[in-house]
């Protein structure tokens, strides 16, 4: 015969063993989608890299052979790249960029990432050139992130638009598409939260609004995401040089 | 000489929305013996290559922007049907697995090595 005292501890017991086996499947189906997902993102620079290697092995081609190569840095500067966003998505200082904040010019920077992601033609800028105090290399890898997203999970279309605040520098990134749902809203900076639209457009990691964060709150910034009609917005606050 | 009829060889357009895999698809399925017809990156272009190109088949990434590869398939399975249509795809959940089963359109993933790829368009150009 049991005491009331004991039935109750014995219930927080089986309670407590109920929680830690839920809390541990979740943590399973964590660690499964992080492979899946990142594992995916990798398949593609991956198996081009390996395809690659194997073409340049019977090549004879001189001009081949140099297209060849070309695309083995290009691919394996992207898997460097995949590496480098996830540790800094999730929170290692050390994968932060370590160059010195300087005066850093706002519409050469989105220029050039622009044409780093494959944007065709001139990328439209309206609003005024402005020197953002910022690292360099932070500033260039969260433009090529939000440039890559907007081009990607839009309808092609994209709006820059630049203005001076009392804070700092505010860049905003606008992309026509059909609206974010609001999940999506409010996940976006969710690790490897992928909306559907995201999962039917292309592959990915989920990861770059948050690495886009990370990027700019080190230099004193913030990132916010959000809807306006159909369009989707992501706005980048930065310190002004 | 990769031929579909024995006098010229097979001729494919590749439809994805990364230049690298358009890029090593060329290389690798030219060097198998293939003519690439036209190239396409994104699903809208690849019905517009397909119908300016008259290919014997068509390499379909299913996740591309705009219009993509699941979209594409019921216009041009309507406007093309005599093109052989492969996905090629570097993520194949239940979900692709399935549709592409129901529509009867061979599933191969990505890799680097082309064979499978090589061969499965032979079989399905030689058995049109």
């Amino acid at each position: 015969m049991t005491t009331g005292g004991e039935d109750d501890a014995a219930a927080r017991r089986a309670t407590t063993a109920v929680d830690v086996e839920r809390a541990l499947a979740d943590v399973d189906a964590i660690r499964r989608r992080v492979v899946n997902v990142v594992g995916h993102a990798l398949r593609t620079p991956v198996t081009t890299m390996a395809g690659m290697a194997a073409a340049l092995a019977t090549t004879t081609d001189e001009a081949t052979r140099a297209t060849l190569v070309d695309g083995l840095v290009r691919n394996a500067g992207r898997v460097e790249r995949l590496l480098d966003d996830l540790l800094v998505a999730v929170g290692v200082t050390t994968a932060l960029p370590i160059d010195d904040a300087e005066a850093t010019p706002v519409h050469a920077t989105l220029a050039v990432a622009w044409d780093s992601v494959g944007g065709t033609g001139p990328l439209a800028v309206d609003g005024p050139e402005m020197l953002a105090h910022v690292q360099p290399s932070a500033f260039a890898r969260l433009a090529e992130l939000l440039l890559d997203n907007a081009l990607k999970y839009g309808h092609g279309v994209v709006r820059i638009t630049t203005e001076r605040t009392q804070l700092g520098v505010r860049i905003e990134f606008e992309s026509a598409g059909d609206g974010p749902t609001d999940e999506e809203v409010e996940k976006a900076f969710e690790l490897l939260y992928r909306g559907e639209h995201a999962v039917m457009t292309a592959p990915g990691l989920g990861v770059g609004l948050a690495v886009a964060r990370e990027l700019a709150q080190a230099n004193g910034g913030a990132v916010s995401f959000d809807r306006r009609g159909s369009w989707v917005v992501t706005t980048v606050d930065l310190p002004a040089a | 000489m990769t031929t579909s009829n024995g006098s010229r060889p097979i001729r494919v357009v590749i439809a994805d929305d990364e230049a690298d895999v358009r890029l090593l698809l060329r290389i690798q399925l030219e060097h198998e013996g293939f003519e690439i017809a036209g190239e396409a990156n994104d699903g809208k272009s690849a019905i517009e290559q397909c119908a300016e190109t008259q290919p014997d088949a068509l390499v379909l990434d299913l996740l591309m922007p705009g219009v993509n590869g699941f979209e594409a398939i019921p216009t041009l399975r309507r406007q093309h049907p005599e093109i052989a249509v492969v996905a090629y795809t570097a993520v194949a959940g239940e979900f692709v697995r399935k549709e592409m089963a129901r529509l009867r359109i061979p599933l191969l993933l990505k890799s680097g090595n082309v064979s499978a790829l090589a061969e499965k368009l032979r079989e399905l150009v030689r058995s049109a």
